[in-house]
């Protein structure tokens, strides 16, 4: 599983590696039952504090996405044919809200915004 | 206390020069010198002090990182004073016993009877197997002083003009009482008693004073 | 409970008529480790050398695993590993020599493991301290103290004066250990990328003053940066958002503010405009407390319960 790291951007590395779990939840590629590395392992390959691990798994865990046995170690929660829905429209909503801030940043209004947008459906609707 | 053989090794070598120098001077003094050896040979005498004083200044360095370096891997306060002497008698033994076994065993014996001739050997043997006891005791009057005194330097806070003082006046006592051609018992006896309340003195102050210690 | 693995109360430290400590209060848990972040000069090298006892404070007290730094117990010392500018090995004496004297007072030395990280380097065991290049030095101190498994470790700059892939492996050791370990630790440096990505929590010292203390995640959430357009003076801010510093940067004021999440909307209607809100780097929060910070004031981050 790879994880790339940003510190210069100031955002917390522990939510950065949970996005990063959370997206590649969504995308499938971590499946349904896998299992997580253990907190000592990611730590060594992050190169991070293992306490950073801990706080990421409490918080996926917390977020229903993985669960923890005792013992063995955290797995990607089962019983999801794909990414639940409400998880899925939470990465959506959350992107969305990042590029309405940048937009607005740019000084676009609401109606260029959902004119792009649509414009980037129909896209890729025909295809690219 | 356990004895940590390589930090007596490290220690060591902080002297290990003086510990050379000293061994030669020492025995070729005492295996050729013409006069008869007595309690007040000056040469001897001065001998003594010197070494006494290079050791504690060199074993004192407490600024120094080589104290740095041994506190911090975890040797307690007290384990490296314990050493420390261990290492100053260790010293004193390297060069004081060969100098007494020259004049114990028969070789000043020799040397001054068939080298030079000396009308004084072999018959002065007897007399001058005293005076070795008096280097010794003169190392354990001076050494915990002067340690005492390095300690005293190293201190945060305090000066060490007191102790200098001390020692100095001390010297100056030995060397005033070996001057003397005369001595009744009773002013031995006392010399002796105050000599060994001094010497515990010292090692007692010494070891509670070094748990102070700063290194800077 | 006693859960603390170094306390300072009020640890002061004069040297004549400089103060180079003031009243430094901190409480450290056991398993944290400390990025000490300053200027030189600050007074890191001084806090960490009272820390160790090599040092008597002026006022005030430190504590390290309950013991007092200036009586700490043979069993204390073993399990503390320091490594700073004043506690060199003599030049002449072998790797080997530092081993056995370092084997010799650690109880839980761990030879294969200075052995195996002597290899790393091919440093031979009989080489002299003095023959070693600077990097190859501190990579030995740093073996011994590691391999010595302590359960504090107080560094003074382990990386000084090394060039940044020495100063990769030396911090990639020192890492791995206190990954593997649950170390208590403080790491003073003013290199901040070194330290970053270890630390759970930053103090930052100015002036022999303690002007931070913070979990460095809380500190990413918590702190940001915005520009707001040529103002004279800072409207008030209201209770919740702190300002931690400012400056003037090409006709634009940039302050650094601690904030809930919310603060964007509050800070928009105090404005009377729009407001980007950046999140902050660990290097740009510790440039504005030590540099831009007007009031010099301490910036409480962290509650200090004990």
């Amino acid at each position: 599983m790879y994880l790339r790291l940003d510190y210069q951007s100031g955002e917390a590395i522990y939510r950065q590696i949970v996005e990063q779990i959370k997206y590649k939840i969504a995308s499938g590629e971590l499946k349904p039952k896998e299992k997580l590395p253990s907190i000592r392992y990611l730590a060594r390959q992050l190169k991070i504090n293992p306490r950073t691990v801990v706080k990421v798994y409490e918080e996926l865990q917390s977020g229903g996405l993985v669960v923890r046995r005792q013992g063995q170690g955290v797995f990607i929660k089962d019983g999801q044919a794909a990414v639940p829905a409400h998880t899925r429209s939470r990465i959506i909503g959350e992107m969305a809200k990042r590029m309405l801030a940048e937009a607005s940043r740019l000084g676009a209004g609401e109606e260029e915004v959902k004119e792009i947008f649509n414009k980037m459906i129909e896209q890729m609707r025909s295809g690219k | 206390m356990k004895i940590k053989i390589s930090l007596l090794k490290i220690l060591f070598r902080q002297i290990l020069p003086v510990t050379l120098i000293a061994l030669p001077i020492g025995c070729l003094y005492v295996l050729f010198t013409r006069d008869v050896l007595s309690w007040r040979n000056p040469w001897i005498a001065l001998f003594v002090l010197v070494h006494s004083i290079t050791i504690a200044v060199l074993s004192g360095r407490y600024r120094s990182r080589a104290f740095a370096f041994l506190y911090t891997r975890g040797f307690t306060r007290d384990e490296l004073w314990f050493h420390k002497m261990l290492n100053t008698i260790l010293s004193v033994m390297v060069v004081w016993l060969p100098m007494a076994l020259i004049v114990w065993l028969p070789v000043r014996s020799y040397v001054q009877d068939k080298l030079f001739i000396s009308p004084y050997f072999p018959l002065m043997m007897i007399r001058e197997a005293q005076v070795p006891w008096f280097w010794l005791a003169g190392y354990a009057i001076l050494l915990p002083l002067f340690h005492y005194v390095w300690i005293r330097r190293a201190q945060p806070l305090r000066g060490a003009n007191g102790a200098v003082f001390l020692s100095i006046g001390v010297v100056i006592v030995i060397a005033t009482l070996m001057s003397f051609r005369w001595h009744t018992l009773w002013f031995r006896i006392l010399i002796y008693m105050l000599s060994a309340v001094m010497i515990v003195t010292s090692l007692i102050a010494g070891r509670i004073l070094h748990r102070n210690l700063e290194v800077q | 409970m006693n859960n603390c693995a170094i306390r300072t109360e009020n640890l002061s430290r004069d040297y004549g008529k400089f103060r180079a400590l003031d009243n430094m209060n901190l409480n450290i848990e056991k398993g944290r480790v400390v990025a000490l972040l300053g200027p030189n000069g600050a007074g890191k090298t001084t806090f960490l050398r009272l820390l160790m006892g090599l040092l008597e404070p002026t006022l005030g007290s430190s504590f390290v695993l309950q013991n007092p730094s200036r009586a700490l117990s043979k069993s204390v010392i073993s399990k503390t590993g320091y490594m700073g500018d004043m506690d060199e090995p003599p030049p002449w004496s072998t790797i080997r020599q530092l081993m056995d004297v370092q084997a010799d007072v650690s109880p839980g030395f761990n030879r294969d493991y200075f052995i195996q990280s002597m290899k790393k380097r091919e440093l031979e065991l009989n080489k002299t301290y003095g023959s070693l290049s600077k990097g190859q030095k501190k990579w030995v101190r740093a073996g011994l103290v590691l391999a010595g498994m302590p359960d504090v470790l107080l560094l003074d700059e382990p990386a000084e004066g090394l060039d940044p892939s020495a100063r990769k492996d030396l911090y990639g050791q020192i890492r791995d250990y206190v990954t593997d370990n649950d170390t208590t630790a403080i790491v003073a440096t003013h290199i901040i990328g070194d330290i970053e990505r270890i630390a759970d929590d930053v103090a930052i010292i100015n002036h022999g003053h303690l002007i931070t203390y913070a979990d460095l995640e809380d500190l990413r959430e918590q702190v940001r940066e915005v520009q707001l357009g040529e103002i004279e003076t800072l409207p008030e801010l209201g209770e919740e958002i702190e300002v931690l510093g400012s400056k003037n940067s090409d006709g634009a004021r940039i302050i650094w503010i601690k904030c809930p999440e919310d603060a964007q909307q509050k800070l928009e209607q105090i404005l009377g405009e729009k407001v980007v809100m950046w999140t902050v780097s660990l290097e740009t929060f510790y440039l504005a407390l030590t540099e831009h910070n007007s009031n010099k004031q301490d910036v409480g981050l962290k509650e200090i319960e004990k």
